[in-house]
């Protein structure tokens, strides 16, 4: 089960609106490498975790996400408040409002609906686990590209704070890559999935 | 929020983060004594200040909510207010 705190990771405090930059950030909501893809994937590829400290890290990390959600999220509606007619349409953000108005709906930044063919869940711990590598990668590149088209300071700050979250992710997956494979037995390396198959010697 | 108050919010914030970061790295390495050490550090700064904003401010869970001041939960800023940053 999970506790709701209220308050924010990292502070979100944007002075000036923006809907276009609002309609690009928005793919770290509900794009192919967002951030509700990234929770989902960890809360769920847990369960079948044969270790219990990479289910540990998966709990944690998709906890933390859910976090990014949130941070996201306040980015939307704080570059959304206000906006005019004519501004709504000017930014691009007008196909968008038609069908959410200012509301915070998950779509990737060319419209797509969030979709769980974004996540993999595979039920073996060396499948998974590189899956996560990689999403953390996706995710850092995402945080690149966005700060390469974001010049508001107010927005940069904390973008950058979720871009590094990404490295350190990163990091504690490797970590746990490397518990599961110094649990393996060496004469068979990948021969049984220990999420699975019950272990004979 | 007066900024006396959202000096205190980002030193929970700053607090949270250390543990959190205990957390993880705790996680795929349990018995590493100077991350505990650091884990216990931080975690007893962040519960003093968790106890400090809600006696002062208002609740940061709704079990942390002081119910002689009425349901203060839901009558203060949520954090993705622009006043609550």
């Amino acid at each position: 089960m999970w506790i709701y705190e209220k308050k924010l990771q990292y502070p979100v405090k944007i002075k000036n609106p923006n809907a276009a930059l609002a309609k690009i950030i928005i793919s770290q909501l509900g794009g192919p490498d967002g951030e509700l893809a990234a929770s989902t994937r960890y809360l769920s590829q847990r369960f079948s975790m044969p270790y219990r400290e990479v289910a540990g890290i998966l709990t944690d990390v998709g906890t933390e996400e859910l976090a990014h959600v949130e941070m996201i999220s306040t980015i939307l509606y704080q570059l959304t408040r206000n906006l005019t007619p004519e501004e709504i349409k000017k930014s691009g953000f007008d196909t968008y409002f038609v069908d959410h108005t200012t509301g915070i709906y998950p779509v990737a930044a060319a419209g797509v609906p969030f979709d769980a063919k974004y996540i993999g869940v595979k039920g073996d711990v060396f499948a998974d686990l590189n899956e996560d590598l990689a999403a953390e990668q996706k995710a850092r590149v995402t945080y690149d590209n966005l700060l390469r088209l974001i010049d508001d300071p107010d927005v940069c700050d904390p973008i950058r704070f979720l871009r590094e979250r990404e490295i350190v992710h990163y990091q504690r997956f490797g970590d746990a890559l490397r518990i599961s494979q110094d649990k393996m037995d060496e004469k068979n390396f990948y021969g049984w999935n220990p999420s699975f198959d019950k272990k004979v010697h | 929020m007066n900024d006396m108050r959202k000096r205190h919010m980002k030193q929970i914030q700053t607090y949270a983060f250390a543990v959190k970061e205990a957390v993880l790295y705790l996680d795929t390495h349990p018995e590493d004594k100077t991350a505990l050490a650091y884990f216990d550090k931080y975690r007893k700064l962040l519960r003093e200040a968790t106890r400090t904003y809600e006696e002062h401010y208002g609740p940061i869970t709704a079990d942390g909510t002081d119910t002689s001041r009425g349901w203060a939960w839901v009558l203060e800023p949520w954090p993705w207010e622009l006043d609550a940053n």
